[in-house]
């Protein structure tokens, strides 16, 4: 929203073939699940956190593995338990000697210290261990025994959770699934793609990586998103967006009063921003377009959406109500008599 | 694909094509590249600016036809108003009010459409969102999208789709109800107020000819009486519901009053002619010295007065009132009565050019003997017309007809009268004295003797052969040279000739 000059095609093809050349990669080593990797890499260029929802086996650990080695960042996993300590996450001061024969406390790091950390089955652990990481995930820093540890940049948290093994699990708390960018389902693959991966791949070890990107080519990426222009058209679009999934407010549909008990938080409406940005640098566009709010909007709202008991009994989800706003809500704010109807026309062949 | 206009040889040409491709030529020879013709934001502009007028319509007609269902309702509802209620339900009421309610559909349509007519920026950014422009519309709207320019794909023109809705049904519903409104019988309106048909001008010319008849006493006074009663009562009874009978009413009384004055018209021209008459004669005979006026004619005058004073009240009041003695008629009563005759005649005139201005005769009747056929043998007070007057009223008196038709030889008439009824006495009848003409018939048609010596006159002498040598000898007759006679005859050829003309065939005395 400035009236900066639109960085130039020249500036921005080679990050975008860059970026696209991640995301090539990660098709190459994981096959069938595109969109999934699309999302991922807008979510990183986004620097967001992503919460991975999927069953067992679909390669979630080994999509973010090859994202961490394909963008050159150091990557922990975390396997989430119910008995796991904040301090196995965070770290802790350990009473050390020192050689002068002085004891003092030393302090170690926790896994939560690098670029990307994997926290698998997230939901396995306690809401208090979960809860360490809220910090870490808003301020990419750590604060222990009053002492504040900023993270390594970029910081992400790539966390996963089985959908359907419910018990010993405990749902992750609202003000931390705000806080994820992305909430995105990974599904199963097609008989072709098994068919491929059985083929072609010993014990299903994925291909190494032939592209490897450096830090300094990340860094120029994230420059460019600085760059990419957002309309107060589009900014407008994405406000009233999510504002109508908000019951009770002005614009709010019906569907959304009788199903939703609270809508997304503003945080939501920056992360649709960031991500749509990401999206357009994607697509090789200097400005973000409607398209690109609507490419992301189910993945940043899906899970900010808390829809009410109703909505279980009607076995409406959250994706329902999304497409119903991306219909609903109009893009340029036409606020248009009942009766009058405006199509787009058909360009000439 | 993009329409460029290059300079190419001194001329600038429009090149279609892409616009990396215009912009720099295989061939080489195309000049400086001016302006891009088919710029895609201008395109859209003008998409929008299509697009914005198709809104106003649309919308326009929208909110014209859910006004005009209302106004159509409302108009309907005061048009019934009008017919239960108003004094008169004139057009010009309901005229009043279809306009009041199409003005009032028409401004309603023009505020609901500039009210929801969309702002242009609104549509650009609506085409960006359609026409997947990736925001570059949209951006351009705030920063200048330069090289990006030429990657925006022109937008296609959208479809706009305007439902009438219930509009459409409340207009066709409201225009129902309007018609049925205007369509609504009066008569079928309970107490409806009495109309009455606008009559006042053909009253008001009516009385007014009673008046003149009245103030003329051209009429009697209980058939005065009978008009004005009919006059009132049409007044009375206008009624709008029954014109037919109404204008019945109106025609059966304008005809008595017309067919009163067309006969008092006839009848002041009779009388005026009549007095004309008696006043001609009497002149006539009144002009001779008292010697000459043959006691017969006088006789017959005062008979003939009399008779006429017996038929005309008019002509007897006169007499009256002038006291002169029909009996003995003197040369200067018949002056006197003459004269009488002349005013009373001049105030007849008066009284028919009344009646004609009142158009109670017709204006071709405004002189007296107009209106009747003796119109056609020149009008009164000429002697052939004296003559016939006579014959008609006092047949018989020759004596007096003799003495007051001085003029009754043949061929006093006018050429242009044409054929007529004059006798054609050719025996020389003369107003004689106490004479009787007989007509002689001639021997044969050029015989001189049964001729007639009609103009006698002088002529220079015709000098006879012996004259003729004396005056080439140098022989002249002076002083004592008499002058020749000549004369013009008729002969009975001529008389056949002139039958031939003037009688029809079976009337003549001639073959």
């Amino acid at each position: 929203m400035s009236n900066a000059e639109l960085i130039t095609p020249d500036e921005l093809r080679p990050e975008q073939e860059r970026a696209n050349r991640i995301l090539a990669e990660l098709d190459r080593i994981l096959l069938g699940h595109h969109e999934v990797h699309r999302l991922l890499l807008i979510g990183i260029l986004s620097r967001g956190h992503i919460l991975l929802e999927g069953l067992p086996g679909v390669g979630k650990t080994a999509l973010v593995k090859a994202l961490g080695t394909l963008l050159s960042l150091d990557f922990k996993r975390i396997q989430f338990t119910p008995d796991l300590l904040p301090s196995d996450i965070l770290g802790c001061n350990i009473l050390q000697l020192m050689p002068d024969g002085r004891r003092e406390m030393e302090f170690q790091p926790g896994a939560i210290f690098t670029n990307i950390l994997l926290a698998d089955e997230i939901n396995r652990a306690s809401p208090k261990t979960q809860s360490a990481m809220l910090e870490a995930m808003q301020e990419h820093a750590v604060t222990l025994l009053g002492e504040t540890r900023p993270l390594p940049e970029p910081f992400f948290v790539l966390a996963s959770q089985n959908p359907i093994e419910l018990e010993g699990t405990y749902p992750i708390p609202e003000a931390q699934l705000d806080r994820f960018l992305f909430k995105i389902a990974v599904g199963g693959v097609d008989s072709g793609v098994l068919t491929e991966i059985i083929a072609h791949r010993r014990r299903g070890e994925p291909p190494k990586p032939e592209y490897r990107m450096t830090r300094k080519e990340l860094e120029g990426l994230f420059g460019v998103m600085e760059r990419i222009h957002l309309s107060e058209s589009v900014a407008n679009y994405m406000a009233r967006l999510v504002a109508a999934g908000h019951p009770g407010a002005p614009e709010a549909l019906p569907e959304i009063e009788r199903f939703v008990t609270f809508g997304a938080s503003p945080r939501a409406a920056i992360a649709l921003a960031e991500s749509a940005r990401a999206a357009a640098l994607l697509a090789g566009r200097p400005s973000v377009g409607f398209e690109d709010v609507k490419s992301v909007a189910p993945a940043v709202l899906n899970h900010r959406l808390i829809l009410n008991y109703q909505a279980k009994l009607e076995k409406v989800t959250s994706f329902d109500l999304i497409d119903l706003l991306l219909e609903k809500v109009d893009p340029a704010g036409l606020k248009l008599p009942g009766g009058v109807a405006l199509e787009p026309g058909r360009a000439k062949a | 694909m993009a329409a460029v206009l290059l300079e190419k040889n001194g001329k600038w040409n429009y090149v279609h094509g892409e616009p990396e491709k215009i912009a720099s030529p295989a061939g080489g020879d195309f000049g400086e590249l001016k302006r891009e013709y088919d710029d895609p934001i201008r395109a859209a502009a003008k998409t929008v600016r299509k697009l914005r007028h198709g809104f106003f319509r649309m919308l326009f007609l929208r909110g014209f036809l859910s006004a005009f269902g209302v106004a159509a309702f409302v108009a309907g509802a005061a048009v019934l108003a009008v017919r239960f209620f108003a004094e008169s339900a004139r057009l010009q009421y309901f005229a009043g009010i279809l306009v009041a309610s199409l003005l009032a559909s028409l401004l309603r349509g023009l505020f609901y459409a500039r009210k929801h007519l969309p702002d242009s920026r609104r549509l650009l950014v609506w085409l960006d969102g359609a026409s997947a422009c990736g925001g570059l519309l949209a951006a351009s709207l705030e920063t200048d999208p330069g090289a990006w320019r030429n990657s925006i794909q022109p937008p296609p023109s959208p479809r706009l789709t305007v439902s009438a809705g219930r509009g459409l049904l409340f207009s066709v519903i409201g225009l129902l109800f309007l018609a049925g409104a205007l369509l609504f019988p009066e008569s079928a309106v309970p107490g409806r107020v009495h109309h009455t048909l606008d009559l006042s001008g053909e009253t008001a010319a009516l009385e007014q000819k009673i008046e003149v008849l009245e103030e003329e006493s051209l009429m009697p006074e209980k058939e005065l009486i009978d008009l004005k009663d009919g006059v009132a009562e049409l007044k009375e009874k206008n009624d709008a519901a029954n014109p037919a009978a109404m204008f019945e009413m109106l025609d059966a009384l304008s005809r008595r009053v017309g067919m009163a004055g067309e006969e008092a018209a006839s009848r002041i021209s009779r009388n005026h002619e009549t007095l004309q008459m008696l006043s001609s004669a009497l002149d006539t005979i009144g002009a001779l010295p008292g010697a000459q006026i043959p006691p017969e004619a006088a006789a017959q005058m005062g008979e003939l007065l009399s008779k006429l004073a017996e038929e005309n009240p008019d002509l007897a009041e006169l007499l009256k009132q002038s006291g002169a003695s029909l009996s003995t008629l003197d040369p200067e009563t018949m002056k006197r009565l003459a004269e009488a005759m002349r005013d009373s005649s001049g105030k007849l005139e008066k009284q028919l050019a009344k009646l004609v201005k009142s158009k109670l005769t017709q204006s071709s009747c405004s002189k007296p003997g107009k209106c009747s056929s003796s119109c056609e043998s020149g009008g009164p007070g000429g002697d052939r017309e004296l003559a016939e007057w006579l014959e008609q009223n006092a047949p018989g008196a020759d004596e007096l007809r003799m003495v007051v038709v001085a003029c009754m030889a043949p061929g006093n008439g006018g050429v242009s009268r044409g054929r007529g009824d004059a006798a054609l006495l050719f025996s020389g009848e003369t107003p004689g004295f106490g004479g009787k003409e007989v007509d002689l018939a001639l021997a044969g048609e050029n015989d001189p003797a049964r001729s007639m010596a009609v103009q006698q006159f002088a002529t220079a002498p015709n000098p006879g052969a012996e004259e003729r040598q004396a005056a080439a000898a140098g022989h002249l007759r002076g002083g004592d040279a008499q002058l020749d006679r000549s004369e013009n005859r008729i002969y009975p050829a001529h008389r056949a000739a002139v039958e031939r003309y003037f009688k029809p065939k079976g009337e003549r005395s001639t073959p």
